[in-house]
């Protein structure tokens, strides 16, 4: 199958003409047109369907027209972070499998939702299992014999050492948010992981922690500001 | 805080807390009512949120069993309505086995009770989706939120939109659509918020509808080119998924110049 592109326009053999307006409709134009020729074809590689070049975005947006293949590239993509996340909060390894699938499930029932609000696409997957884990481990109750698991259980699977590790700038972007997260005194990051990852209020963590709520405040405040810095960095 | 030098530590710490969800309820409404009052804290809400959201980047990815990836998406399509266990191979031990039938007659014994769990199960299922569907909207508005300082091309905003019941902010982003957040109170079950554009004595067009998130925002993107200088924005809390024509009174407006 070729592509021809001609004054605007994109014809692929055997399939409809697509109108350039934008690189992002060329891309779903694209993909539409090789969904339509493979539809005739035998079965083919994921990479024929031109998925993996599509933005985040368009996923979500085929995702709304109940494209199950844009699911599973969705799942590619981020399920291991997913996981990561859930695993991280819950500390259980069956609780984190669960949390994922119902993470997935929310974002096959909800992506018009986000369609519509146009925020990142992992930024809400992130928000999605945060909440999901979060409700979870208070629901079961697990919250401190689970986070002393924790970095037993993530040994479970072998760190990645081909497929997500190839990508260059996810190994990047970690490597500089552990270094970030490494600068910060360990009381800062201890407060803010309990925050993010526990679900705990500032109260409930002075009160663990046995220090004053001020103390507590100054911590978060402080540790969330180096990592706002490396935010603009990163951004720059 | 050095990158704020503009804002006091406690206004600060509040919106740091805010932005990791470790606020009490009261805590919470005393942060949303400062947004309301100062929509430029909004910017250094959504850089706090959007810098909390690297800590996932940090965690190890692990690689996951190949097979999860259809059961996953076998769960999310509905395919597969119980999630699969992990297997215990020890309990295969033949001693087991007995164990194993004498579990059939109980089961069978329980049997009768089996429609009245399904039952009980499908009401507790509908609740958890209507509970993941709405964790899954605040998410959503949170995640627009943390971008909101980015899309931005000007911080200030091209029309205010104001009324008793709240208020929101025009502002144009990078892509040349137009951009409202507006701060209004809790809907009601089954409402929407909706915005309507209206040019002189037309009658309102829609210009598309919107949630809000747990801080009381809501946030709306519309192309610029729907909406000439000039007209009126207008909010109305309309039945869902939304009306043809406005049939709430207008609860916040404001002018396009």
């Amino acid at each position: 199958m070729s592509v021809r592109r001609a004054a605007g326009r994109v014809h692929v053999d055997g399939g409809l003409d697509c109108i350039s307006a934008n690189s992002v409709i060329m891309q779903r134009c694209r993909y539409a047109e090789k969904k339509k020729v493979s539809s005739l074809m035998p079965p083919r590689q994921s990479e024929d369907t031109g998925l993996p070049n599509l933005t985040d975005e368009l996923l979500i947006d085929l995702i709304v027209q109940r494209d199950e293949a844009a699911l599973g590239e969705l799942y590619d993509r981020y399920a291991s972070l997913v996981y990561a996340i859930a695993l991280r909060i819950t500390g259980d390894r069956q609780t984190a499998e669960e949390v994922m699938q119902d993470v997935f499930q929310n974002i096959w029932q909800t992506a018009g939702g986000f369609r519509h609000q146009s925020g990142a696409v992992v930024g809400w997957i992130i928000g999605i299992t945060r909440h999901r884990a979060i409700d979870t481990l208070r629901s079961k109750r697990e919250r401190a014999r689970n986070r002393e698991l924790t970095g037993i259980e993530a040994a479970y699977f072998l760190p990645n050492s081909s497929g997500v590790e190839q990508d260059l700038e996810q190994r990047a972007l970690r490597q500089a948010v552990q270094a970030a997260l490494a600068d910060l005194p360990p009381t800062q990051r201890q407060a803010i992981e309990m925050a993010y990852y526990g679900g705990m209020t500032q109260t409930e963590i002075a009160k663990q922690l046995g220090e004053p709520l001020g103390t507590i405040k100054t911590r978060l405040r402080l540790g969330l500001s180096k990592l706002r810095e490396l935010l603009r960095t990163l951004a720059e | 805080m050095e990158s704020s030098p503009e804002y006091s530590d406690e206004i600060v710490d509040l919106l740091t807390a805010y932005a990791l969800d470790a606020l009490e309820p009261a805590e919470r409404a005393k942060v949303q009512q400062l947004l309301s009052e100062r929509p430029e804290l909004q910017k250094i809400l959504a850089e706090l949120r959007a810098a909390a959201d690297l800590l996932p980047f940090a965690l190890e990815r692990p690689v996951l069993p190949p097979e999860w990836r259809q059961r996953t998406i076998d769960y999310a399509l509905g395919r597969q309505r119980i999630k699969q266990k992990h297997s215990f191979p020890h309990l295969r031990q033949p001693w087991l086995i007995g164990l194993g039938s004498l579990a059939t007659a109980l089961i069978i014994a329980v049997f009768g009770l089996i429609g009245y769990i399904n039952n009980l199960h499908s009401q507790l299922t509908t609740a958890i989706q209507q509970r993941d569907q709405a964790q899954a909207l605040a998410a959503t508005a949170q995640a627009a939120s943390q971008q909101l300082a980015a899309v931005l091309t000007n911080p200030t905003p091209l029309a205010s939109l104001r009324g008793d019941a709240g208020q929101g902010s025009i502002y144009l982003d990078r892509t040349g659509e137009l951009l409202l957040i507006a701060a209004l109170p809790p809907l009601t079950e089954n409402q929407v918020y909706q915005l309507w554009v209206i040019q002189g004595d037309a009658a309102p067009v829609s210009g598309g509808v919107f949630t809000l998130d747990p801080s009381g925002y809501g946030i709306v993107r519309l192309p610029a080119a729907r909406v000439p200088g000039g007209s009126t924005l207008a909010i109305t809390a309309e039945p869902a998924p939304g009306s043809d024509g406005p049939t709430g009174p207008i609860l916040i407006a404001g002018r396009i110049t």
